[in-house]
């Protein structure tokens, strides 16, 4: 039964649907009156509207702790990923309305990245494990399309079939595990699932579940070895899709599994704290060990994606891990705040990348020496998010970073977080020799330095968030906290 | 008259916002820039100027400072430090003698610097070099002193090597002007690291950088003391002068510092630069001495530090004496002159240290220091920017290249010669009263060796002095002097915006020995328990202590050779050193400088270079290897690692169920 | 009555049937059908527990659950055949291990 008089707490996606299968007709309307940017402005206004909406929510949820309906559900933990997700889609669809301008197909284009960010948000407002698989799929439908965008191109045709392939697997995956938890609880609602007692160690068929919910999620959040498709599609797509794509389509997967960890698996229960601590050792390491060489650009981005999902992990797991609320709370706490660091950082990457990719249609790295002096801004926020991935202290990345080591060490895994130090220096490697080939040398040609405010605007606004974070993290850690805090209690 | 409101800040501001300004205002015009930088110089004297008649009337001294709400900035967020300025009659009064003279320097650039390309540097280092000067005397802590001692010392770095393209003629003996800026640069930055530690020490102890806030608590001196750390602190912090102020064993810079234009070492040596160290042994020293004398300090326990403080500078004064009697350079004579002059003003000012709870010997100590400080400013101005005409004029830095040129440059020659007696210590000259009290301050305090040092120094000082303007303006025209009047390049004074600043200092070198018997009652807000001399009582005594004979004897021996070789010539001096072996190695060994700047080259410079070498050839080279190898076996993991991707769907699958089956097979199992 | 195990039992055949399609056949049509069975498991099961709630009850719920899904996966086989039809026109072949321009 829905309760329509609190229909608003779901307004954010609600709104973004409505907007989303809106913006043909206003591509019609923008062709009509001659305006060639109107569906993204539209898009813009979507998301705009989905924020606004998100803070009304935000305004209720401070006050109730957590709301509960249902098939949905708020709490903070939701407002905080659900605004990083708005947040990065506002962005990476205000920077498409120049950046993609030449590109046909843009209805398509639009509509998908609002569908998209509205199956993330419907996503963390699930309150159904059910609910949960429809929103994701509205996400995936939406990305596998997006990453093969450019289809007249081999390459995003090739790099969306294996996405495809690998995380339909995922989904069916996803599917067969809720059935057996709907066989063994009879509920697949999270407020009942809370509240699942075991007498004694629980049946293994949870296990086999809770298993098949690991390789699930793990595929789309690219955890090693469920990854080979993350380094294939995430280069394929436009710039603006793979900066969505890295910066938050892969924290749905971390999201979800956080969310059926400490709902239904709990860490109190259920152990798989050690798995999960190999799981990200790996995706550490083999992230580096495939981005050190890569000669394209968005490729050793890509790559890099799949190093810091490791990084996110090692929070996680210090969580699971520990069994102590106090430790755990912390390592959540890193988690979500790495989480929001690294939407920050890799899309800005990506947006600043797009930008010289742009201008010097290649992906080349040898082939784009000294690009990043043609104009300044760019290269410089591209080397300041490079420097903010490998870890360098004023930044944000660097203090997330500090924080999950922290959270390692205090739960008891020490060997974690040195090979979590390790590999972060391993990082620096590459992340300096990017820096050194875009900012030292002369570019191969000379282009126009004419970059449209709507570009560079946003390009300004993540560099000054790396910054800001990094010198005043006060106040996004609090809000972590609050979110991880919530998950915690949950039930 | 009332002080200008924020007359201290603008005068730490004003030349600062100049100097900011002079690249737009070279965009505008280059006269324009001219005149408005030296406004901003001219503004900034003219608000150190307005703090003196309150300062006089104290009606803006409460309890020796003023230290009130207009002229405190709180810095929240920065260790609760304020940001504040003190006033007191010696920050006030060197804050004048950096602006002022800081001003008339400024003004005479605007002729002396007119063919220069790259004015706009030029103005810019001069204004923020008068602007951290001010900020460094009239900051009220440590850490803002400290941002000014490094305002300072860039400055310095980049006016002295401010000819960096090192052209021929700009090359001082072996060394090109940038050399000379890095090794000024280096050296003082020796002393800064330890005034840095002792500011560090000092703050861990009394959790404060506040002068004022020292000088009311105590504790921290009992703290230090107790640890032990007491003399290595207070040495520590002399470090710092003993860099900036050039005082041996790091005073190898300052001669080298006459590598920028004429303009930029009368800055340095009269009005800024090395006027810094005194200032803070003056500030740390009153605060020493208020310790001591309120029994919160025993006296045993300072006194290495002012033993240091005298000794250092008695030496350093005969030392830099001694080797200024052999220069050939003008400019490098009275580089000389002034290390052995503010070895003076240390040997003053430790010597009042000295002085055991007798408040008598310590003002008489501290203000013959303080006095020395500002006739020393007056006449070293006047006889750096007569150099300066002197050095435009016969294009030659050398002294045998001279000679004779009396009767072309009258002007320059009498304000020359006016500066060279004061700097000798010949009455009524300011020199002769500043030079006066601190013989009179050693004899209070019973230091005769001390004394001693001081008297053999002033008869040096006289022998060279007197050199100089012999070798200099008298005697025969050389042949270089022959040479450019041949080729139509007539010697003569300069133009009026030169000699005017000349003429005014050389008026005040005049009539400064009538400020001293007042200088103690201007700066007795400062001396606590003090005993001020009345202006009688003061004119007998400077000319019936037996010091004043001590004075006149040193005075003949040091002039009488001197007036023989070089004014009436009758002996050539090379003829004596050729006749006379002692002479001679006596010669080398002051030409060489004691040997030890070349020992410093040799341990510091080309030591270090070798080891750093040494180690390159080495440790480095393994360590790299070994860099390499990480590299390597990166690489090679990378390429192996690099194959999961193998671009196949079937083995993406394979993986995906590969991790499955651990997880399964971990619970299984485990 | 059949045992609750027994469907168990095949849905997991099932689905390993369609994992063991995706891990070996080459043909891209091939692996789209192994998606299908490999979906059509969890189905199977929902509905097989649907009946085993309470007895003499089936829960309508499990059933919603169900044709939900089939919609998804018709969806989801919708974008799977463009993707092949794309693939197929770009690279010319069907072959998934023929698409291997992406690699390391």
């Amino acid at each position: 039964m829905i309760n329509f008089q609190n229909i608003n707490l779901i307004y954010p996606f609600l709104s973004l649907i409505v907007f989303a299968l809106l913006t043909p007709l206003i591509d019609y309307l923008g062709r009509k009156i001659k305006f060639k940017y109107l569906s993204g402005v539209w898009a813009t206004l979507g998301f705009i509207a989905a924020i606004y909406f998100i803070y009304k929510d935000y305004l209720i949820v401070q006050v109730t702790g957590k709301q509960f309906y249902t098939v949905f559900f708020a709490d903070m933990l939701t407002i905080y990923v659900s605004t990083l997700f708005l947040g990065m889609g506002l962005i990476a669809t205000f920077y498409s309305i120049r950046y993609m301008e030449h590109d046909t197909g843009l209805t398509t284009y639009y509509t998908l990245v609002q569908t998209m960010i509205a199956g993330m948000v419907g996503v963390t407002f699930s309150g159904d494990l059910f609910t949960l698989f429809i929103f994701w799929e509205m996400m995936s439908i939406s990305s596998y399309v997006l990453v093969a965008f450019r289809k007249e191109e081999m390459e995003p045709v090739e790099a969306a079939l294996k996405y495809f392939v690998m995380s339909s697997s995922g989904s069916a995956t996803y599917l067969f595990s809720i059935a057996l938890i709907y066989g063994l609880t009879g509920t697949l609602n999270l407020q009942y699932l809370t509240k699942l007692a075991f007498s004694g160690s629980p049946p293994p068929l949870f296990y086999l579940s809770l298993g098949m919910m690991i390789v699930a999620f793990g595929i789309k959040a690219s955890i090693v070895p469920f990854h080979t498709w993350l380094p294939d599609a995430h280069p394929a797509a436009p710039s603006p899709i793979s900066a969505l794509l890295s910066g938050v389509v892969i924290k749905t997967g971390i999201y979800a599994l956080l969310r059926v960890f400490f709902t239904v698996f709990k860490p109190e229960v259920f152990n798989y704290g050690m798995i999960l601590v190999v799981l990200s050792i790996l995706t550490m390491t083999i992230g580096n060990l495939t981005a050190l060489l890569q000669k394209d650009i968005k490729r050793l981005l890509a790559c890099s994606t799949v190093t810091q999902v490791g990084f996110i992990l090692i929070g996680v797991s210090a969580a699971v891990y520990s069994k102590n609320a106090q430790t755990a709370l912390f390592g959540l706490t890193s988690s979500l705040f790495h989480i929001l660091n690294h939407a920050v950082m890799k899309g800005l990457a990506f947006l600043a990348a797009g930008v010289i990719i742009h201008q010097f249609h290649t992906r080349d790295i040898n082939q784009l020496s000294g690009t990043g002096r043609v104009s300044p801004l760019i290269g410089v926020s591209l080397s300041i998010s490079l420097l903010a991935l490998g870890g360098v202290p004023p930044l944000n990345g660097f203090m997330s970073k500090w924080m999950l080591f922290t959270s390692a060490i205090e739960a008891g895994l020490p060997l974690l977080a040195a090979i979590g130090m390790l590999n972060s220096a391993f990082s620096i490697g590459y992340y300096l020799w990017l820096i050194q080939r875009i900012m030292i040398g002369k570019p191969e040609k000379t282009v126009k330095n004419r970059n449209s405010i709507i570009v560079t605007l946003p390009i300004i606004v993540l560099t000054i968030l790396c910054i800001v974070i990094g010198l005043f993290p006060e106040t996004p850690v609090k809000l972590a906290e609050t979110a991880a805090s919530a998950l915690t209690n949950l039930g | 008259m009332v002080m200008l409101p924020y007359a201290p800040w603008l005068a730490i501001f004003v030349p600062a916002i100049g100097a900011i300004l002079s690249p737009l205002l070279n965009k505008i015009s280059e006269r324009v820039m001219n005149y408005l930088e030296v406004f901003f110089s001219f503004a900034a004297a003219a608000s150190a100027l307005s703090m003196i008649p309150d300062v006089l009337s104290g009606n803006v001294i409460i309890n020796g400072v003023k230290h009130g709400i207009p002229f405190d900035w709180q810095i929240p967020w920065l260790l609760n430090i304020k940001a504040g300025v003190l006033i007191d009659p010696l920050s006030v009064f060197m804050a004048n003698i950096a602006a002022d003279i800081g001003f008339l320097i400024m003004f005479y650039s605007l002729e002396y610097m007119r063919e220069d390309p790259c004015k706009m540097r030029y103005w810019f280092f001069m204004n923020f070099f008068i602007s951290s000067m001010v900020l460094l005397v009239l900051s009220d802590n440590f850490l803002q002193l400290y941002i000014g001692w490094e305002g300072v010392g860039l400055c310095s770095y980049a006016l002295i090597g401010f000819w960096y393209r090192d052209e021929k003629k700009h090359w001082l003996g072996i060394y090109p002007p940038s050399h000379c800026g890095m090794k000024a640069f280096v050296t003082t930055r020796v002393g800064d690291v330890g005034l840095l530690a002792a500011m560090l020490i000092i703050y861990l102890y009394s959790g404060t950088f506040n002068f004022m806030e020292l000088q009311r608590n105590f504790q921290w001196l009992g703290q230090l003391t107790s640890a032990g750390l007491l003399t290595l602190t207070t040495l520590l912090l002399f470090l710092g002068p003993i860099g900036k102020s050039a005082q041996f064993p790091l005073h190898v810079w300052l001669p080298e510092a006459m590598a920028g234009p004429t303009t930029v070492s009368a800055l340095i040596h009269a009005a800024t630069m090395v006027k810094a160290g005194v200032y803070l042994v003056a500030r740390v020293s009153l605060i020493f001495y208020a310790a001591y004398v309120s029994h919160a300090l025993a006296f045993e326990a300072i006194q290495p530090f002012f033993l240091t403080v005298a000794w250092i500078g008695g030496f350093t004064a005969f030392l830099a004496g001694s080797i200024a009697m052999v220069s050939r350079q003008l400019k490098k004579v009275l580089a000389y002159s002034t290390v052995s002059q503010i070895g003076y003003m240390m040997l003053a000012l430790g010597v009042g240290g000295l002085a055991f709870e007798a408040s008598k010997e310590f003002v008489a100590g501290y203000s013959a220091g303080v006095f020395h400080l500002m006739s020393h400013a007056i006449f070293k101005a006047l006889l750096f920017l007569g150099a300066g005409a002197v050095l435009h004029a016969t294009e030659t830095i050398y002294m045998d290249e001279m000679g004779g040129i009396k009767g072309k440059m009258p002007i320059t020659f009498t304000v020359m010669l006016i500066g060279a007696l004061s700097l000798s210590g010949i009455p009524p000259f300011a020199g002769f009263w500043s030079k006066e009290t601190i013989f009179h301050a050693c004899y209070l305090t019973n230091h005769i060796p001390l004394l001693i040092v001081a008297a053999v120094t002033a008869a040096f000082t006289f022998f060279y002095s007197i050199r100089m303007i012999g070798m200099t303006f008298l005697g025969e025209e050389s042949e270089h002097v022959k040479e450019l009047e041949k080729e139509g390049h007539h010697i003569r004074d300069p133009s009026p915006i030169m000699w005017v600043p000349l003429i005014v200092l050389a008026f005040f070198t005049l009539i400064g020995g009538a400020f001293q018997p007042f200088l103690q009652g201007f700066f007795s807000p400062v001396l606590p328990h003090v005993e001020i001399t009345s202006l009688p009582t003061f004119a007998t005594e400077t000319f019936t202590s037996p010091t004043f004979i001590v004075t006149i004897i040193v005075l003949v021996l040091g002039g009488v050779p001197a007036y023989f070789l070089y004014v009436s010539r009758t002996a050539s001096p090379l003829e004596l050193i050729k006749k006379s072996t002692i002479l001679k190695g006596l010669y080398t060994f002051l030409w060489n400088r004691w040997y030890i700047n070349s020992f410093y080259y040799k341990v510091f410079v080309y030591g270090v270079i070798g080891l750093s070498r040494l180690i390159f050839r080495t440790l480095e080279y393994e360590i790299d290897q070994f860099n390499y190898f990480i590299a390597d076996v990166g690489k090679w993991f990378s390429n192996v690692f690099r194959r999961i991707q193998t671009g196949v769907l079937s083995w993406n699958m394979i993986l995906i169920l590969l991790g499955f089956l651990f997880i399964v097979f971990y619970w299984v199992l485990g | 009555m059949i045992q609750i195990s027994f469907y168990l039992g095949v849905a997991a055949i099932l689905f390993s049937i369609g994992l063991y399609c995706l891990v070996t056949k080459r043909n891209i049509i091939r692996i789209l059908i192994g998606l299908e069975i490999m979906s059509a498991a969890p189905n199977l099961l929902f509905i097989a527990f649907s009946a085993n709630q309470a007895s003499g009850l089936i829960d309508p719920l499990a059933h919603g659950f169900v044709i939900t899904a089939i919609i998804i996966d018709g969806a989801i086989l919708g974008v799977g055949i463009a993707l092949a039809l794309i693939a197929y026109r770009r690279y010319k072949t069907l072959d998934v291990r023929e698409l291997r321009r992406l690699r390391w």
